[in-house]
């Protein structure tokens, strides 16, 4: 596929005079790093995402410089204000100011989702790369061990592991961890069990290297790109996972804010219906940054799989549409 | 019985495998023997399924997992000293010290057997490492003078590109430098030139050759061109059915075969000013499954010759020349002469034709 785009691209361009094309051959050859980053840098959602992500997390950094409110302070006098001048997004029942909860919030739920997430990758791909390189008995034995796992409702699942632990933030990402390594843990046994097949394992097999030679150091970058799709999706599904529990009560302790136990003030519908910005401002909060991540996510697949590059469609719309038109 | 080689660099002597199917065992090769001497270029030959590349693969014990030596040894002999492969356990330290340091592979397909997400260079470097302790400064010299001397060119440049950024030639030669950069002894290269194109596969071809002339390695090349056969072999073995049935020097087996699938085989080869208005002559009858084969010759089936003696008991290797041996009964009597009567000139015809398989 990719040697086609690349034929096809090439073929858009003049030719080069024989003096060019000897220019061009002397040229160092791009460092993937650098074509990498150029490539992501052209794909627009991923750069809009990146740009939000960005944006959320420094402000999430700079809190207390931003709103000028601490997100325990109290205050009865000012119970639930609606968003003015002083409280960009209004107040609780208790007076705290919301934009100050939701900034200190982003923290707490961003640590949870990227801890939680980078934890279940880990697990998930080395048994995975392990059973699918080895298959036979220690196949078997993860596979039936994640089948029971997955038995169980997760939400049942989370909630006995969080009666076993306790709560708290770290518990919290532990428990994620254990109760969701299995879609990845399948994800990268079955891109395994393709991949061993490919001669150039076989190759690097014929060279004598080691089963974990082979198996992360020439295997794993092939596998690599659903794992971080995986991955920032995953960050994305444990945010939301993160905001649930802490409704529920069951998650991260109420004193600590996250957008989660922020949302958890919507349980009554006298809020629902009378203090929307209660809510209102964790649920915009969460949506904003699990989107923002998922075109992350998608950009970054575009750029890291070798198989899936492409030139940048901006590139393609130039040519075609500026008359350098292929004849064919 | 096989050919009395006086320095076999490898010794194959009735090897059995067996691969566990859905249908139960299937017995893929029966007591091959082969010796293959040092320094020489042995092709071997015959029709897909036949055994040669598990034949190969056995050697560095690289069968698939459902697969397994059950009888036979595989002798490797390097600084004067026997090791016996066969008895290597498949990912212990042992094997793979002799894997890519003293017998080097080469694959088939040159699009999927280089790493898509390294690049050559390192993949080369790679090998270097595992085998040597070397800097990453003297392993990229090595490779970048391997890549020079195997006529990749602008090689300095070349060995930070990454594979898809290479023809299909090109990537031939980077996987010929994987499997040569810690200089083995052996070379055994599986069909290396079936995905590329004629110009290409001559080049690869004298590659080969000059190294085993200049360099002195071993090579054995696997593949069903008769063409490539009669220009590179010095010799050739010929399996059928999970067999070696001939074995020979390339003048012996190419212009006196003995074994009637040899002849036959031979003879199925088109060839440059041929009478376009003959048909092209073929085997009859169909290749046999491994399974159904128990008893007797297994060419019996589709030989010409076929008499109630091929049928049943085992059928050992004959004599026919010094060095030349075939696994036929007919070789006994005078009977042969009649038999492997056939155009002796066709052979040397054939021998431009490699272009066609």
């Amino acid at each position: 596929m990719s040697s086609h785009t690349h034929n096809a691209a090439s073929s858009l361009q003049p030719v080069p005079t024989p003096r060019q094309a000897g220019r061009q051959a002397l040229r160092k050859p791009e460092s993937s790093l650098h074509a990498y980053a150029r490539s992501f840098l052209h794909n627009r959602n991923a750069m809009l995402g990146l740009t939000v992500i960005v944006l959320m997390v420094l402000a999430a950094v700079f809190a207390e410089q931003i709103t000028g409110y601490s997100p325990t302070q109290m205050n009865p006098a000012q119970s639930r204000q609606p968003p003015s001048a002083d409280h960009w997004l209004g107040t609780d029942q208790l007076g705290r100011d919301v934009f100050a909860r939701v900034l200190h919030g982003a923290r707490t739920s961003i640590y949870v989702g990227v801890a939680a997430s980078l934890l279940e990758t880990l697990l998930g791909t080395v048994l995975g790369a392990i059973a699918g390189y080895m298959r036979g008995p220690i196949d078997g034995i993860l596979m039936r061990i994640s089948e029971v796992v997955m038995t169980f409702p997760n939400l049942i699942l989370v909630m006995i592991f969080v009666s076993l632990l306790g709560q708290g933030v770290n518990n919290v990402v532990l428990v994620f961890a254990l109760s969701g390594w299995m879609t990845t843990f399948r994800l990268v046994r079955s891109e395994f069990m393709s991949l061993r097949e490919e001669t150039f394992v076989e190759a690097t097999r014929s060279f004598g290297y080691s089963r974990p030679r082979i198996v992360f150091k020439h295997m794993l970058p092939n596998a690599l790109s659903p794992i971080v799709v995986a991955f920032t999706i995953n960050i994305a599904h444990y945010i939301i996972a993160e905001a649930g529990l802490s409704f529920l009560g069951l998650g991260v302790p109420v004193t600590t804010p996250t957008w989660g136990n922020l949302l958890s003030a919507a349980e009554s519908s006298e809020v629902m219906k009378s203090y929307w910005w209660l809510w209102v401002a964790p649920a915009l909060a969460i949506i904003i940054f699990v989107t923002g991540i998922n075109f992350v996510g998608d950009g970054l697949r575009d750029v890291l799989d070798p198989k899936t590059r492409r030139t940048p469609v901006r590139k393609i719309l130039r040519d075609n549409l500026l008359g350098k038109r292929v004849e064919s | 019985m096989s050919r009395l080689g006086t320095d076999p660099i490898l010794s194959i002597q009735d090897l059995d495998v067996k691969f566990t199917t859905s249908e139960g065992e299937v017995h893929i090769l029966r007591q091959v023997s082969l010796d293959i001497e040092r320094g020489s270029f042995l092709c071997i030959v015959g029709e897909s399924g036949c055994g040669k590349s598990v034949t190969v693969h056995s050697v560095v014990q690289l069968l698939p997992e459902n697969g397994e030596i059950t009888g036979g040894r595989v002798l490797f002999t390097v600084d004067g000293r026997d090791q016996e492969i066969s008895s290597m356990s498949r990912y212990g330290a042992q094997i793979r010290g002799i894997r890519g340091a003293r017998i080097g592979m080469i694959f088939q397909d040159t699009m999927s057997s280089l790493n898509p997400a390294h690049k050559v260079g390192r993949q080369v470097a790679e090998n270097l490492h595992q085998h040597r302790k070397i800097s990453r400064r003297e392993a990229r010299e090595l490779v970048v003078k391997m890549f020079s001397r195997l006529g990749i060119p602008d090689a300095e440049r070349r060995v930070d590109a990454y594979p898809h950024e290479f023809s299909g030639g090109m990537r031939q030669r980077v996987m010929i430098a994987m499997a040569m950069i810690c200089d083995p002894d052996l070379l055994i290269a599986d069909e290396p030139t079936t995905a590329l194109d004629v110009t290409i596969q001559a080049q690869i071809m004298e590659l080969l050759k000059t190294l085993q002339q200049e360099a002195g390695k071993t090579v054995v090349l696997i593949t069903h061109n008769m063409g490539l056969v009669s220009e590179v072999a010095d010799d050739v073995a010929v399996m059928y059915l999970g067999r070696v049935v001939e074995h020979g020097s390339r003048e012996q087996v190419l212009k006196n075969p003995q074994h009637p699938y040899t002849q036959a085989l031979l003879q199925s080869v088109p060839f440059m000013g041929m009478d376009p208005n003959v048909p092209l002559r073929t085997i009859a009858g169909q290749t046999p499954s491994p399974a159904s084969v128990t008893d007797g010759c297994e060419f019996a089936g589709r030989c010409p010759y076929v008499q109630d003696r091929c049928l049943t008991g085992k059928i050992a290797f004959r004599q026919a020349a010094d060095g030349h041996v075939a696994r036929c009964v007919l070789l006994d009597e005078d009977g042969m002469s009649e038999c492997s009567r056939r155009d002796d000139a066709r052979v040397e015809d054939s021998s431009g034709q490699e272009a066609r398989t």
